[in-house]
C-alpha cells in the first residue's frame, strides 16, 4: 500500500515529466512553429521586395534565428537551472521581470490569434466555404486544448508526428516543375547585396519560432543538446523554406507571383497527376495536420506563460488556464472583418519576433552582466 | 476518467456539428455540373433595367445525369453586364446551384479575345474550386457557336472539346494551353501566350489554327501549318507526323513520313545594342512511311537523306515565319525574350515588350533531325 507521501512524490514526479521534452521533440516544435501559414505568403511577399533573387534573402534570413537562439542559449548559460520567468524576475526584480514576461505572454497570445485566423482562413476558403469562421475557430480552439492541456510532452509527440507529413507535401510540390521556367530565377544575385539583406530581415520574421526557445529550452531533459538541435531545426526550415521560394518563383515569375495571395497552394492546382485528380485537396487535407501546429505550440506557451506570471499551481489548474487563453484568442480572432486585417497584424507581430527573440534575451544578457559586476564590487 | 469521457465527447459533438458540412453539405442531386464554358462579347442590350449593359455572353455545358434523357448535355447561353451577373440571369431559370469544381474547358470568343483576355479569366483564376489546368481556346467567331453544335457519336460537345485540346500536342503539334499557362503568359514581362483556335462544322469542330496574343490581346491568326512552326520555334514539347520528300535530278525519289517530338534550344549573346538569338530546333523521330521500295539500311544512308530534306524544309518555313514575326506580328510569340531577361533584366525590363526589340533582333535558325528506323519493315 502507497502511503500518502509517497503518493504525492510520484504525482510530483508524472507532473515534472508532463512538461518535460526531449531535444528531439524541442527540434520538431521549433520547426512545427516555424513552418505553419506564413510559408504561404514568404514567396509572394520576398518577390515583391527584392523580385526574383528573393529566395537568396530567405536562405540568408536563417541567420537571423540562429542569432537568438545563441543569445538564449548564452542568457541560460548564465543563469543554470533556471527557466525565463525566473531569470526575469531575477535580473529586473518581481514587477520589471513582471512586465517584460507580460509583454512577451500578450506578444504569444497575438502570434497565436493571428496564426490561427489565417489558417482558419485558408481552410474556409478550400474545405469550408459556408461555414461561419466562428465554428471553425471554436472547432480548432478545441482541438488545440486537448493536444496542450497535458503538458509540452504530448506537444513535443504531436510536433513530431506531423513532421513526417512535411516531405509528401514537398514530394508532391514537385509535380508543379512541369510547368517550371528556369529563366525567371535568373540572373542570379542581380538585386545587389543591399536589397538581399533588406530582404533578409524581412523574411526572418518568417523564422518566427525561436523566441518559444525561451520557454520550451528549459524543459528540455538534456540542456547540452538545446543549442545544437535548435541550430539544426533552423537548418531545416530554411531549407524548405528556400525550396518552397524557388519552386513559386520558377512557376510563377516575380510579376505573376506577387498577384497570388498564397502561391504554394496554386502549386498544387497547376498540374494534375493521373489517380489523384485534384492536388490541392489533397494538399490542404495534408496542411491541416502541419498548419496547426504553430497554434497548438504558441498557445502551449501562452497558457504556461500565463499560468506561471499568475503563479498558479500548472499542474492542477493549467488545463483550465488553457481554456481561458483560448476564450481570449478567440476574441481577438472574431474582431477583425477579413484576413487583410490580421496580415497587417502579422506584419507588425513580425516586428515583436525581433524584440521577443533577440532584443529581450540580450538585454538579459546585458543586464545580468551589470548584476555580476555590482555583485563582485560587493563582495 | 469520467471527466476525461465528457471532454472527448464535447470535442466530438463540436466536430459533429461545425466540421461534418452543417453549413458545406451538398446534394449532388441538386448540382448543375459546368464541365465546359464558352465567353463571348454580349451580343445585344436587353430591355430590362439590369440588361441595358451587356457586355458578355456566357455558354455553359452541362452534362445530364438522368438516365431517361436523350440528350448528354444542356447547352445554355445568357448575357449581362458581367461573368458573375450572367451566373444571376442563370439561376433565375434553372432551379439547381452551380458548380465549377469540374470545369475542363473554357473557350474564348474572337472578339472578346481582341479586347483582352485577362479580365475574363481572372473570375477562373480567383474561384479555389476551379482547377488552373482547364484548357483554354480560342473560337474562330464565336465560343457559343463552338458549344451549341451538334456533334454526333460523343457524350456531350464539353467532353469533345476538352478530349480535342488536351490531345492536340501529341496529334498535331498544336499546343495544349491551360489557363495558368495563360495567366503567366499575359502577366510577364517578356511572355506572349498563344491559343489553339477552333471552328465549328457540320457535326464536328476542328482546329485550324493558333491565335497570337500580345499579353492578353488577340493580335493575330496563324494557319495550322504555321502553328507547327511557331510551337517548333517556341520550343513547346510536342508529337507528330511530318511529310518529307527527297529529290534527285529533279524528281521525287523518296517520300514519305516520319513522327517526331520536338525540343530546341536557345543562345543568347549581344553585340553593342543588337540582340542576337541562335535558336536550334531538335526534331528527333521514326520513319513511318517512305514510298521508296529501297529498304533504310544499316549504314543510315538513306536516313541521313530523310534528316537532311526534314531539316532543310523545316528550316526554310522558320525562316519565313521569323520574317513573319519581325514585320507582321511584331511580337515575340517564340518565346525567346525571356532567354535574353535571364541575362539582362534589370536593363531589359522596360524596352523587352516594345516592337523594336523583337523587329532589331537578330534571329537565326538552325534545324537539327535525329530519325531512326523503327517498326517491322527493314
Amino acid at each position: 500500500m502507497q502511503t500518502g507521501k509517497s503518493k504525492d512524490n510520484s504525482t510530483d514526479i508524472k507532473n515534472g515529466i508532463r512538461f518535460q521534452i526531449t531535444a528531439r521533440q524541442y527540434l520538431f516544435i521549433l520547426i512545427g512553429s516555424a513552418t505553419g501559414s506564413g510559408i504561404l505568403s514568404l514567396p509572394r511577399m520576398v518577390n515583391k521586395e527584392i523580385g526574383h533573387d528573393g529566395w537568396i534573402s530567405v536562405f540568408l534570413g536563417g541567420i537571423v534565428p540562429v542569432v537568438s537562439l545563441l543569445l538564449i542559449a548564452a542568457m541560460f548559460g548564465r543563469f543554470p537551472g533556471m527557466d525565463f520567468f525566473e531569470i526575469a524576475e531575477k535580473v529586473f526584480g518581481k514587477l520589471i521581470g513582471k512586465i517584460f514576461l507580460i509583454i512577451y505572454t500578450v506578444y504569444i497570445i497575438f502570434v497565436v490569434a493571428a496564426s490561427l485566423r489565417i489558417f482558419v482562413e485558408i481552410t474556409g476558403i478550400y474545405i469550408l466555404p459556408r461555414t461561419p469562421i466562428q465554428a471553425v475557430i471554436i472547432s480548432f480552439l478545441a482541438l488545440i486544448i486537448y493536444s496542450i492541456k497535458n503538458g509540452s510532452r504530448l506537444v513535443g509527440r504531436f510536433n513530431e508526428l506531423a513532421f513526417y507529413v512535411l516531405p509528401a507535401i514537398l514530394l508532391l510540390m514537385l509535380a508543379s516543375l512541369t510547368t517550371a521556367d528556369f529563366t525567371n530565377i535568373m540572373p542570379i544575385g542581380e538585386a545587389g547585396i543591399l536589397k538581399i539583406l533588406q530582404g533578409m530581415m524581412i523574411s526572418a520574421y518568417s523564422y518566427a519560432s525561436t523566441e518559444q526557445a525561451l520557454v520550451y529550452a528549459p524543459m528540455v531533459k538534456n540542456t547540452k543538446k538545446v543549442l545544437g538541435y535548435g541550430i539544426i531545426a533552423m537548418a531545416i526550415v530554411a531549407f524548405m523554406y528556400t525550396y518552397v521560394t524557388v519552386i513559386c518563383t520558377l512557376v510563377f515569375g516575380e510579376n505573376a507571383i506577387q498577384t497570388i495571395i498564397w502561391p504554394p497552394i496554386l502549386l498544387y492546382k497547376i498540374v494534375t497527376i493521373p489517380v489523384l485528380e485534384r492536388l490541392d485537396i489533397f494538399f490542404v487535407i495534408l496542411w491541416i495536420t502541419v498548419a496547426v501546429r504553430p497554434s497548438i505550440n504558441y498557445l502551449f506557451v501562452a497558457a504556461y506563460s500565463a499560468s506561471r506570471i499568475i503563479k498558479i499551481k500548472k499542474h492542477e489548474h493549467f488545463a483550465f488556464i488553457c481554456v481561458l487563453v483560448a476564450v481570449l484568442i478567440f476574441l481577438l480572432d472574431i474582431i477583425p472583418r477579413n484576413v487583410e486585417q490580421f496580415f497587417a497584424l502579422a506584419d507588425i507581430l513580425g516586428y515583436g519576433y525581433y524584440v521577443a527573440g533577440i532584443i529581450f534575451p540580450l538585454m538579459f544578457i546585458i543586464a545580468s552582466l551589470f548584476i555580476r559586476n555590482r555583485r563582485s564590487e560587493n563582495g | 476518467m469520467v471527466k476525461r469521457k465528457l471532454v472527448l465527447g464535447f470535442l466530438c459533438f463540436c466536430y459533429l456539428i461545425f466540421i461534418s458540412s452543417c453549413w458545406d453539405s451538398r446534394d449532388i442531386e441538386d448540382l448543375t455540373i459546368a464541365i465546359a464554358a464558352g465567353y463571348d462579347t454580349a451580343k445585344q442590350s436587353g430591355s430590362h433595367y439590369d440588361d441595358k449593359e451587356n457586355k458578355v455572353a456566357v455558354t455553359g455545358v452541362f452534362p445530364l445525369f438522368e438516365e431517361e434523357v436523350v440528350s448528354s448535355a444542356t447547352v445554355a447561353t445568357n448575357e449581362a453586364k458581367t461573368i458573375a451577373a450572367t451566373r444571376v440571369k442563370r439561376a433565375y431559370k434553372t432551379p439547381r446551384k452551380l458548380l465549377l469544381g469540374m470545369l475542363q474547358a473554357a473557350v474564348y470568343g474572337d472578339e472578346l479575345a481582341r479586347k483582352g483576355l485577362y479580365g475574363s479569366i481572372e473570375i477562373l483564376l480567383r474561384d479555389p474550386q476551379v482547377k488552373h489546368d482547364v484548357l483554354m481556346a480560342l473560337a474562330y467567331d464565336r465560343a457559343e457557336d463552338v458549344f451549341k453544335t451538334k456533334i454526333n457519336n460523343y457524350s456531350n460537345v464539353g467532353n469533345y472539346v476538352f478530349d480535342l485540346l488536351k490531345n492536340s500536342r501529341t496529334n498535331a503539334f498544336i499546343p495544349t494551353v491551360t489557363i495558368h499557362a495563360f495567366a503567366m503568359g499575359a502577366l510577364s514581362d517578356c511572355k506572349n501566350p498563344v491559343l489553339p483556335i477552333i471552328k465549328p462544322g457540320i457535326n464536328s469542330i476542328e482546329i485550324v489554327g493558333l491565335g497570337i496574343f500580345r499579353g492578353d490581346r488577340l493580335i493575330a491568326r496563324a494557319s495550322t501549318d504555321e502553328a507547327r512552326i511557331i510551337s517548333f520555334l517556341r520550343g513547346e514539347e510536342m508529337e507528330g507526323y511530318l511529310p518529307f520528300a527527297i529529290e534527285k535530278e529533279g524528281k521525287i525519289f523518296n517520300e514519305g513520313s516520319v513522327y517526331v517530338k520536338n525540343s530546341r534550344k536557345v543562345e543568347v549573346y549581344r553585340k553593342g545594342n543588337i540582340y542576337n538569338f541562335n535558336i536550334t530546333v531538335k526534331l528527333k523521330g521514326d520513319v513511318v512511311e517512305q514510298s521508296s521500295q529501297r529498304p533504310l539500311s544499316e549504314k543510315g544512308e538513306e536516313l541521313k537523306e530523310i534528316e537532311k530534306s526534314v531539316a532543310k524544309d523545316i528550316k526554310m518555313q522558320c525562316e519565313s515565319m521569323i520574317t513573319k514575326i519581325k514585320t507582321e506580328y511584331k511580337v515575340d510569340c517564340i518565346d525567346i525574350s525571356r532567354f535574353a531577361m535571364a541575362k539582362w533584366r534589370k536593363e531589359l525590363k522596360k524596352i523587352i515588350n516594345d516592337e523594336d526589340f523583337i523587329r532589331q533582333a537578330n534571329i537565326n535558325v538552325d534545324v537539327d533531325v535525329v530519325i531512326s528506323r523503327k517498326g517491322e519493315m527493314q
